[in-house]
């Protein structure tokens, strides 16, 4: 198989994320948009790896470290929609908009 | 031509793995969004086994599927109401389209090679990479994970008033 169909796919990925993370209404959406611009990254890190242009063991270990940084990510994430909820009682992010609530 | 079981298996997955990324994307209610995120995750650990990454795969049906898409339906319980409000208009995708004629460009000057190097990883040789090459940013990522969890709990706690 050509590398060309794994990086079309992690194309395809993180368009998919973009379009979440700026037309998302709630604070999980975008968070989940997020999480799937990172992997596909880490679709295209485990291609480009494979193919020739980093070693194989370097991109893994990259990959092991997104995915390490996506949890932390995902935890800080979700720590501070339930802190918005709690202050504004609501979760649509475009009524949220001023600060020091 | 006659297709390979990994070409058969490769449109399989990436069939999947663009319903289930359109869907998380797109559905109003969150909770389908997330289910949809975890069919999405799991064809990707199946990308990931045709890429020779087996050790990768398994961190990740391990890490995000037990771990992250667990942790944000918790979040889902705790939150008491969420509204379950669609997407922004058509205006809001544009951007999204400008990365796509980015990558566009890209593709149409991009030299690959097609040559798959088939180099088995195991546990065992990944973390010797990881404690040898790759010590000090290991290292840093203990520390980001500490200070990124005590961060989470001082956000996340209910002050006492």
């Amino acid at each position: 198989m050509s590398s060309y169909y794994y990086l079309i796919l992690g194309v395809v990925i993180f368009i998919l994320g973009i379009y979440g993370i700026i037309a998302r209404r709630t604070l999980i959406g975008v968070l989940i948009s997020a999480e799937l611009i990172l992997n596909a990254a880490n679709l295209n890190l485990l291609t480009l790896g494979r193919f020739g242009f980093i070693s194989v063991r370097q991109s893994q270990v990259i990959v092991l470290f997104i995915i390490a940084l996506a949890a932390c990510e995902t935890a800080v994430g979700l720590a501070l929609a339930l802190a918005i909820y709690r202050i504004f009682k609501k979760s649509d992010l475009t009524q949220i908009s001023e600060l020091k609530g | 031509m006659v297709l390979g079981f990994n070409v058969l298996f490769f449109y399989f997955l990436a069939f999947f793995l663009l319903v289930g990324g359109a869907l998380a994307v797109t559905l109003k209610s969150i909770f389908q969004s997330l289910l949809s995120f975890a069919v999405f995750l799991l064809s990707l650990a199946g990308i990931f086994l045709l890429l020779q990454a087996e050790v990768i795969g398994l961190i990740q049906i391990l890490v995000y599927v037990g771990g992250i898409v667990a942790l944000i339906i918790f979040t889902l319980m705790l939150i008491p109401r969420v509204e379950e409000g669609g997407n922004r208009g058509w205006l809001y995708s544009l951007p999204a389209l400008a990365f796509l004629i980015l990558f566009l460009s890209i593709f149409k000057s991009a030299k690959l090679t097609p040559i798959f190097r088939s180099e088995t990883v195991s546990f065992f040789t990944l973390s010797r990479v990881l404690l040898s090459d790759f010590m000090f940013p290991l290292e840093l990522i203990g520390v980001i994970i500490v200070a990124s969890f005590i961060t989470a709990y001082a956000i996340s706690r209910r002050e006492k008033s």
